[in-house]
């Protein structure tokens, strides 16, 4: 019998950032790094794995807004003709600078990671990068879970409870569609939660979701296990708390992992470092300068005097740090099996995109620690689990009411709400009021006022991404996240209106309609108060 | 934001820039020096606010981390207006953290204009209650917070963690006190209040499994260490280890 469990869950999410009417633009470029330096690399380990027979399970959650981008035919042509230009910049780097030595073999290293991903983005994927994660679903890989649809901050809506029900039932609808199967968990986003949250996931199906440590740790019962089995909530859906050293050892800007010197500086890019007259044609408007992904400094230390990278060395590395975060689990077991009186549960959770995108070595790290997990597991260590199986194994667990938390700064809401953004909320919780009042007026609607209803609810659901709070609060690309907001509610508003005049603009509509197209499923009713219709408004996919 | 950029702006376009990142300009001060100190406070500013981040929030960034001209218009051109009310009667609160509450409210010309207009309009004020009874019945707990007919939202400090709390809006006309709305309740958590338990042994639970969960050291903890936030913060904190 293993000894000990590790859970590791990477949960996926970009916000919804789609703008047909421009040729190219700026935000798209999200999706598009995600995708080149993040997911394709962690299929690429992940099918290594399976192919050498390494016997691996992790918990991935992929956002519906990110899942919805992932399989639209636009965004998918488009970062086609950004990896051909990337392609094309690969080739410019190659002859630049083929008589030097150490920046000659990174600018290879990139054209063949982009030619890869042109490879497997088209021929392998054939555009949807989706059927890759979901073979190795089928295969019992990986547990695809879901979040809320537009990965709102829960618990900055619950008191408008029609708006959590449409976010959770969405969500389920969304996954159903794109992945064939039914979500058996929910990734909270932001790990955001308040008490009684888990109504709306049980009502969903969703037998169990992530917090923080302290979501436990504050509980109204002393949580005899720590961190290191769930409880169940009151209504019986299961609650795993984030394990706080795997945490350090990987998120930590200072001691962790990802700063060590060896590994490949992030903000050294040639988008900012060479002339304009070379990089114009490669960054944004040929004038606004950006990252472009080519990459040639090591973090080296607090220094401006960057050396060359050498990915040996950072291999190395990578390998290394696997082998002491294991270690570190290997003991963390060790000491509390002598605590407990059952195998404890290690929740690792990271975003996703920390793989590859910042931490440009994180895949490879994710490889050595699967690969060396799978040995330790054969020794009867540590088993890799999901949560679904871990609460097939162990179905009764302490109930107990976990406390309102989050994983954001000081571990509540106050990144998410801030005199930067907390003039948003004003908006936003108007407009969910005005749409619960639409369906109460329009409850059953079809043709064309069934459009303009799910149209408004798309609106009012994109406007509530925790994204554009966080970049207010952040200051990363602030006008974008305003002009964001107010643009769903703008829209929002001028249905709310032409449908209390009893008009349509059908050209208008049909322009946002293709726009902001996510969700082709929704049915606007879920944001009836009643929330007990929510079963009989759509079938669950199955 | 970059040298670059900022050398393609106008003189006066650098001069609003630099007033806005609170730079004092003297008269005749040159270009390249505007420049210079304009970057200085915007680093100044990025590393401020990656500080006053924990970590999970820092590695978040990243992924939208794509220019260094914070600054830069969005490409989309079309302007969205919003509403600057909803000439409605209404206050909502929020909960931000044990400590802090955040209320909004608005109120509609036909309350307010009558209101302000009246020569015996004394004053608005927020009143907060705090509810102890488990069935929410107000208790008798309450405090008042003085806010102008323009002000729209507030954060409130909360006394006391584990309460149900909510605001009513008041105005005072002569003698006269009137409610002119009320809030939804908000329950602030525990925090760490929460905690008694790892005092009381009594049940012969061992706490070594919650100290590795992360209330390590938390029995010898100091006045300041009690704050909720200090608990939640362990995770960018470097004392938690792990013994073996």
């Amino acid at each position: 019998m293993s000894k000990g469990f590790v859970n590791i869950v990477l949960h996926a999410h970009l916000p919804y950032v789609r703008h047909p009417m421009y040729e190219r633009f700026l935000e798209e470029r999200w999706l598009f790094e995600a995708i080149s330096e993040s997911y394709l690399p962690l299929l690429r380990v992940f099918n290594r794995l399976r192919d050498e027979g390494v016997k691996f399970r992790l918990t991935l959650s992929v956002s519906p807004t990110l899942a919805s981008m992932l399989t639209d035919e636009l965004l998918q042509t488009r970062y086609v003709s950004h990896l051909k230009m990337l392609l094309d910049l690969a080739d410019k780097e190659l002859a630049r600078t083929a008589a030097d030595g150490r920046f000659h073999p990174l600018a290879k290293l990139y054209r063949d990671l982009y030619t890869q991903n042109l490879v497997d983005f088209t021929d392998t994927y054939r555009r949807n990068i989706l059927r890759g994660f979901r073979t190795l679903e089928k295969e019992g890989y990986l547990e695809i879970i879901t979040t809320a649809a537009t990965h709102c901050f829960f618990p900055l809506y619950q008191d408008f409870p029609e708006a959590v029900q449409a976010q959770i039932h969405t969500a389920v609808i969304s996954h159903g569609r794109i992945f064939g199967s039914e979500p058996a968990g929910c990734w909270l986003p932001e790990c955001g939660y308040y008490p009684g949250l888990e109504r709306f996931l049980k009502e969903s199906n969703l037998g169990y979701f992530y917090a923080s440590a302290h979501a436990l740790l504050l509980a109204d019962k002393r949580p005899r296990y720590g961190v290191y089995a769930p409880m169940a909530c009151p209504n019986g859906v299961a609650v795993f708390g984030r394990d706080i050293p795997s945490s350090r050892a990987v998120w930590s800007a200072d001691e962790g992992y990802p700063g060590d010197f060896s590994y490949r500086e992030f903000y050294r890019d040639i988008g900012f470092d060479l002339p304009m007259s070379y990089i114009g044609p490669y960054i944004h408007d040929s004038s606004v300068r950006i990252n472009t992904g080519f990459k040639y400094y090591a973090i080296t230390g607090k220094t401006d005097d960057k050396r060359p990278y050498v990915p040996e060395e950072a291999r190395r590395k990578a390998e290394e740090h696997a082998e002491n975060f294991l270690y570190n689990r290997l003991k963390q077991v060790k000491k509390l099996a002598t605590l407990m009186d059952r195998p404890p549960i290690i929740v690792c959770p990271y975003d996703a995109e920390l793989f590859g995108h910042w931490w440009f070595e994180g895949p490879l790290w994710i490889e050595f620690l699967l690969r060396k997990l799978d040995a330790a597991s054969r020794d009867g260590g540590l088993d890799m689990v999901t949560a679904s199986a871990y609460l097939a194994a162990y179905p009764e667990n302490q109930p107990g009411q976990p406390s309102f938390s989050s994983w954001g700064n000081k571990g509540y809401a106050e990144v998410w709400l801030d005199g930067s953004n907390d003039w948003i909320y004003r908006h936003i919780h108007k407009a969910i009021d005005r749409m619960s009042e639409l369906v109460k007026r329009f409850p059953d609607e079809q043709g064309l006022k069934r459009r303009v209803l799910n149209q408004a609810a798309r609106e009012v659901m994109l406007s509530q991404a925790s994204d554009w709070p966080f970049i207010m609060k952040t200051g990363t690309t602030v006008p974008y996240a305003v002009k964001r907001v107010k643009e769903h509610l703008y829209n929002f508003n001028r249905i709310y209106e032409n449908l209390c005049r009893n008009t349509v603009n059908t050209e208008w509509l049909t322009g946002v309609e293709k726009k902001n197209n996510v969700f082709p499923d929704i049915d606007y009713r879920i944001f009836g108060r009643e929330t007990s219709r929510s079963a009989e408004i759509a079938p669950r996919s199955r | 934001m970059t040298k670059e950029y900022l050398q393609r702006l106008s003189v006066a376009a650098l001069v609003e820039l630099a007033a806005k990142e609170g730079i004092k300009v003297p008269e005749g001060v040159e270009r390249a020096s505007l420049v210079e100190q304009i970057l200085e406070a915007v680093e100044e500013d990025r590393d401020e606010r990656e500080h006053s981040n924990n970590s999970a929030m820092r590695i978040k960034e990243k992924k939208y981390d794509i220019i260094q001209d914070e600054e830069l218009e969005s490409q989309e051109e079309a302007d969205y207006p919003l509403p600057d009310r909803y000439n409605e009667t209404r206050i909502v609160a929020m909960l931000r953290d044990p400590l802090f509450a955040f209320a909004y409210w608005d109120l509609k010309d036909a309350d307010i204009e009558p209101l302000a207009g009246s020569p015996e309009f004394r004053d608005l004020f927020l009143r907060v209650h705090e509810v102890a009874a488990e069935n929410g019945a107000q208790g008798d707990a309450y405090f008042d917070i003085p806010v102008k007919t323009t002000d729209e939202s507030w954060y409130i400090n909360l006394p006391n963690p584990g309460r149900s709390y909510f605001i009513e809006l008041r105005c005072r006309v002569g003698d006269v006190e009137r409610v002119l709305c009320r809030s939804n309740s908000v329950h602030s958590p525990l925090g760490e209040a929460a905690l008694d338990y790892v005092y009381d042994l009594s049940d012969g639970a061992d706490n070594d499994v919650l100290m590795l969960s992360g209330l390590m050291d938390y029995g010898a903890s100091s006045a300041r260490e009690r704050i909720p936030q200090r608990i939640i913060s362990m995770v960018d904190d470097d004392y938690l280890q792990i013994q073996g």
